[in-house]
């Protein structure tokens, strides 16, 4: 697992990271370069994103259909199954 | 071997509110399919199995959303079918204002393959804890935002309401990723048969990871059509007015209150000489 994404499920789960010297201190214990470390204090999330070189896309997160008109089309795509199969 | 499904939910910020069962699936599971909300989630989860599958890809801007969640059910139902021990992981709570998970546990237990859902800490949950609203002090309702556009409901104003997914007022052709300020508007004057024009209302976003910090931006509900949404943006408007007493629902707790008294009491006795 990145290194990144290892200091923010730790700063995300340790309630002892309350406070930007708390966290400084485990970003220098954890090798960060100068770079992460200040895009962590200044919490910004787009200059931590460039330092994973392979940080996958979200297009779209799950939204809601909002009418559920969509029960018809799961039925005819179980029926659709059961012939195939 | 026969496949199972388990849908999970891995909260809101990323680390902090996965439940320990969910995350114990994900890492036994064959397959993780997920629907993350940010591209440190989704790396997150990368980390915790081999072979995680990104749902992504069937996402199109102007591709019907019913379409692209059946091609997301028929992706993970297939993995099960074929006897693979199935994970799909969505960010909050799989359960809540995401039908893909409700969708596939559905089908599997049509084909009497074994489903189940872990709850996970949803954007409803954070709400209520960064904006210190509780639910159950004056009531709560909640709606889709264009599901309330389109049908004729009963609105309470001394309850909050609270409008999932604004950023998509309107939308009826569900390919949409956001819809203009002329949808905005017909919600804002929708909104306005109920509220008052100065009325302050809240656009809440809860954290995705540590170092975000939540929206909480007040404007006025007038200042909806102009404000900067995204597809996470949630709109809570506050009470206007206040809670109306049922008088006649009273009355008749009142004569069953008098009326238990008299039993408990017992009948009045009166001294005979």
């Amino acid at each position: 697992m990145s290194n990144v994404i290892e200091v923010l499920v730790k700063m995300a789960s340790d309630s002892s990271l309350n406070n930007d010297s708390a966290v400084t201190n485990m970003l220098v214990i954890a090798n960060f370069t100068e770079y992460q470390v200040s895009a962590i204090i200044s919490k910004n999330t787009e200059r931590l994103a460039e330092t994973i070189y392979d940080l996958p896309m979200i297009k779209c997160v799950p939204l809601m259909v909002p009418e559920e008109s969509n029960e018809i089309e799961i039925v005819t795509c179980i029926k659709t199954f059961a012939t195939n199969f | 071997m026969s496949g199972s499904l388990v849908c999970v939910g891995t909260g809101m910020t990323l680390g902090a509110h996965i439940s320990p069962i969910s995350k114990s699936h994900i890492e036994q599971a064959d397959v993780v399919f997920s629907l993350m909300a940010n591209g440190f989630a989704q790396k997150w989860l990368e980390g915790m199995n081999t072979d995680v599958r990104c749902l992504q890809r069937f996402y199109e801007e102007g591709k019907n959303r019913n379409i692209t969640y059946n091609e997301m059910v028929n992706t993970i139902l297939g993995e099960v079918r074929d006897g693979k021990k199935v994970v799909a992981a969505f960010y909050g709570h799989p359960g809540v204002f995401a039908c893909v998970s409700h969708r596939a546990i559905k089908k599997a237990k049509a084909e009497e393959l074994p489903a189940t859902m872990e709850p996970g800490i949803s954007a409803e949950d954070c709400l209520y804890a960064d904006l210190g609203i509780d639910p159950g002090k004056t009531g709560c309702m909640h709606y889709e935002t264009s599901q309330f556009m389109f049908y004729k409901r009963n609105i309470d104003t001394s309850a909050h309401l609270i409008l999932w997914q604004v950023a998509l007022a309107g939308d009826k052709s569900l390919g949409k990723f956001s819809t203009g300020k002329a949808y905005r508007q017909v919600l804002v004057d929708l909104l306005l048969e109920h509220y008052p024009r100065d009325h302050e209302v809240i656009l809440y976003q809860a954290k995705g990871i540590a170092i975000d910090a939540m929206r909480d931006d007040k404007i006025l509900l007038t200042e909806l059509v102009d404000a900067e949404l995204f597809m996470h943006t949630t709109l809570v408007i506050p009470p206007c007015s206040t809670m109306q007493p049922n008088e006649a629902v009273l009355a008749k707790l009142v004569a069953i209150d008098k009326k238990e008294k008299r039993i408990k009491n017992g009948p009045e006795l009166s001294l005979v000489l």
